[in-house]
């Protein structure tokens, strides 16, 4: 095992380990704007500049592996490499590589989505001068481009990190995007007649390490030092992606992902990124309601169980068609459990695997729910894919669906008779985060919190288990399905689970044996993997 | 803490010198020997200072567009949160506008950081003073009402005028 020295710090690497990897894993500061862990190494940038010991000039630390020497020529007697990240030589060099990626730059800051979080605007302050000793017009190149549907590039700001090519040509396979002219003039561009249109273009946005590719979505949306995160799961899919949801004021700005090695890596699809503008078209309805001949009424949460009781008096809910979701946390599920055993005759209830397009090479899967996996754990049967629900409503005079749109889902040669069978019903009851389509044509209707307004916990289709975060408060009278049914027992005159997300959980600590000595802590931040198998 | 009161003699304590010592400094003043320090004020108008901190305004450049670029950087630095800005996007050169710049008066402490962080000088605490007004909700200036009042005289100290509503291209 070679013996590395980094300023004072005695490192054992691999050998043939970089000196920036074996850095970056002992916290020592190396400044880097092309390296990327998932990417190939490229030596663009020449940020990493440090000084090697006998070599005669800076070398990049992300492209010097470290390598054994000779027993008889060790440095000082033990070390096979010595490196300087603060003599006055590395000092000079990062300095001087920051001066010239600078010296076009055109520091729009002020308007540039990526200030606050800009490695250009954070080494500068680190290592670079506090002023500009360049005295003539700088060079101005196409700024706005847009080269993707959702990327937006401005080739002023660009240092020619280069990682976004590398993306789309290593991760992605796809290569749209190269490097077109040479020197200060070289900018990143698609090949002519081509678009940056893969399934996953926004993940160049995030992996640029300047402003030079915003995403169109987010764009002027709000500075970033505004926004408040929250570290959650992407319910667009089986794959559970690990993102952090960035919200202002109540409003959901943009998904990114998180790092998560077992789950996906450094990337999300752009689908999934794209659910912050599709929440903002869900039409929601904040209070629970009885729909009679005159229409709806609505009532508060706590003004609505009394008359949902009595409405319920009337009313035979004793073997109902029960309709569940993936897209309900561990914790719904527990709760969906205790009250089919209690208030709706045990019926089993079906978790719908709503399927489509393909699974991909990288992320994407062709299950659309988050947590099947969980509903089989919990005991919760699924169905085939993408089933008839009308055929699943044969023969039940009420039914239950929670946090589906089965009308929304249904294929269009299914569609008119499955409307005439949910109209068929005696008392159909919708809970759901928006009023759908199927919620108009429910007889009761309870709002729940959609998947970012609540805490809960999923597992994706290899069985790992991650938390889920309140990215934003939701209004009073939409509650999670666990509390909601926290609420009905409490009416029925039954003993129930207090409501809130810990004691659900405990709840499902009993159902899932291996949570049994796991805290929350333990599930954050990357989540566990569970090691039973899916039944 | 114990307070130790002073000792007063017979004469002290029946308050005669107190309040004689008193109307002394009343009936000198009586005869206006000195300047007096208040103004006629609606007739009579104070010279302001040079620096004073009155109402914030918005700026018009010589492109006859508002200079503000939506950095929001006087949103994140105003104390009282008086200043809202929603951005947007626009075909000028500078890219991005102010869609909506509302600072509501009812909070504003005309502490004149905006004006300090504003990096294009788009932002400066004029010399209006006189903005009270019997409703609430008319004390949040939108971008229209800022960008009008800052058309007005006297402008920018240092600066050259900025272009007025006529001279508009």
């Amino acid at each position: 095992m070679p013996l590395l020295k980094i300023d004072d710090q005695e490192i054992e690497v691999k050998a043939g380990e970089t000196v920036l990897s074996a850095a970056l894993r002992c916290g020592i500061a190396i400044p880097y704007y092309c390296y990327h862990p998932a990417l190939s190494i490229a030596g663009q940038c020449r940020m990493c500049l440090v000084e090697v010991k006998g070599a005669p000039k800076p070398l990049t630390a992300c492209s010097t592996a470290v390598t054994s020497l000779p027993p008889d020529k060790k440095m000082d007697g033990k070390y096979d490499m010595v490196v300087s990240t603060k003599s006055e030589i590395a000092r000079k060099a990062q300095r001087s590589v920051l001066e010239f990626l600078l010296l076009n730059h055109p520091l729009d800051c002020p308007i540039c989505d990526q200030a606050g979080e800009c490695q250009l605007q954070e080494y500068s302050y680190t290592y670079g001068n506090s002023s500009s000793r360049f005295d003539f017009e700088k060079i101005h190149g196409p700024k706005r481009v847009e080269i993707g549907a959702h990327v937006v590039y401005d080739s002023e700001r660009c240092i020619k990190c280069t990682r976004c090519i590398r993306f789309c040509e290593e991760i992605t396979k796809t290569g749209e995007l190269t490097l077109v002219e040479r020197g200060a003039h070289a900018r990143v561009d698609t090949f002519p007649g081509r678009k940056l249109d893969n399934p996953y273009s926004v993940c160049t946005v995030d992996i640029c390490p300047v402003g030079a590719l915003t995403s169109k979505e987010f764009r002027f949306k709000e500075r970033v030092w505004f926004l408040q995160s929250a570290n959650s799961v992407c319910p667009e899919c089986s794959r559970g992606c690990s993102v952090r949801y960035d919200t202002y004021k109540g409003d959901v700005l943009r998904l990114v992902p998180r790092e998560n090695p077992e789950v996906n890596g450094f990337w999300m699809c752009d689908y999934g990124r794209l659910l912050s503008e599709r929440i903002k078209e869900l039409p929601r309805r904040d209070r629970p309601g009885i729909r009679t001949e005159k229409g709806w009424t609505f009532y508060t949460f706590e003004a609505f169980w009394p008359i949902f009781m009595e409405k319920l008096k009337k009313e035979d809910l004793s073997s109902p068609a029960a309709i569940v979701s993936g897209r309900m946390t561990l914790e719904e599920m527990a709760a969906y459990k205790l009250l089919a055993g209690k208030a709706l005759g045990g019926a089993a209830g079906v978790a719908l695997n709503v399927a489509s397009g393909q699974d991909d090479s990288l992320l994407i899967r062709r299950e659309r729910r988050p947590n099947l996996y969980g509903a089989r754990m919990m005991g919760i049967g699924v169905s085939e894919e993408n089933p008839d629900v009308a055929a699943l409503l044969k023969n039940k005079r009420s039914a239950l669906i929670i946090r589906e749109d089965v009308v929304k889902d249904a294929a269009e040669s299914q569609k008119a008779a499955l409307v005439k069978a949910l109209q068929g019903l005696g008392l159909l009851i919708v809970a759901d985060d928006a009023f759908t389509a199927t919620a108009e044509l429910a007889h009761v209707y309870i709002p729940l919190t959609a998947w970012h307004e609540m805490e809960g916990t999923t597992v994706n289709f290899k069985g790992h288990l991650q938390k889920t975060a309140r990215a934003v408060m939701p209004p009073r009278n939409r509650k999670p399905f666990h509390d909601a049914v926290s609420a009905w027992l409490a009416a029925a005159g039954g003993q129930a689970p207090e409501a809130g997300f810990a004691a659900w959980f405990a709840e499902v600590k009993k159902a899932v044996p291996e949570l049994a000595d796991k805290s929350l802590r333990d599930l954050l931040p990357r989540g566990i993997k569970l090691k039973e198998a899916a039944p | 803490m114990k307070l130790q009161r002073p000792k007063l003699t017979w004469w002290e304590r029946t308050y005669f010198p107190a309040i004689l010592q008193g109307l002394a400094i009343t009936f000198r003043h009586i005869p206006r020997i000195k300047k007096r320090v208040t103004l006629e004020y609606p007739e009579v108008r104070w010279e302001l200072p040079k620096k004073y901190r009155g109402a914030p305004v918005l700026l018009t450049g010589l492109d006859g567009h508002e200079k503000c670029t939506s950095c929001k950087l006087c949103q994140f630095i105003c104390p009282p949160r008086a200043i809202n800005i929603v951005a947007g996007e626009t075909d000028l050169a500078k890219e991005k506008f102010p869609r909506e710049f509302t600072i509501d008066m009812g909070l504003c402490i005309f502490c004149g950081y905006c004006q300090e962080v504003c990096p294009v000088e788009a932002i400066w605490l004029k010399d209006e003073y006189e903005l009270a007004d019997y409703d609430r909700t008319r004390l949040i200036y939108t971008k229209e009402e800022l960008l009008a009042r800052g058309r007005k005289p006297p402008y920018l100290p240092g600066k050259e005028k900025p272009l007025t509503e006529g001279d508009k291209p």
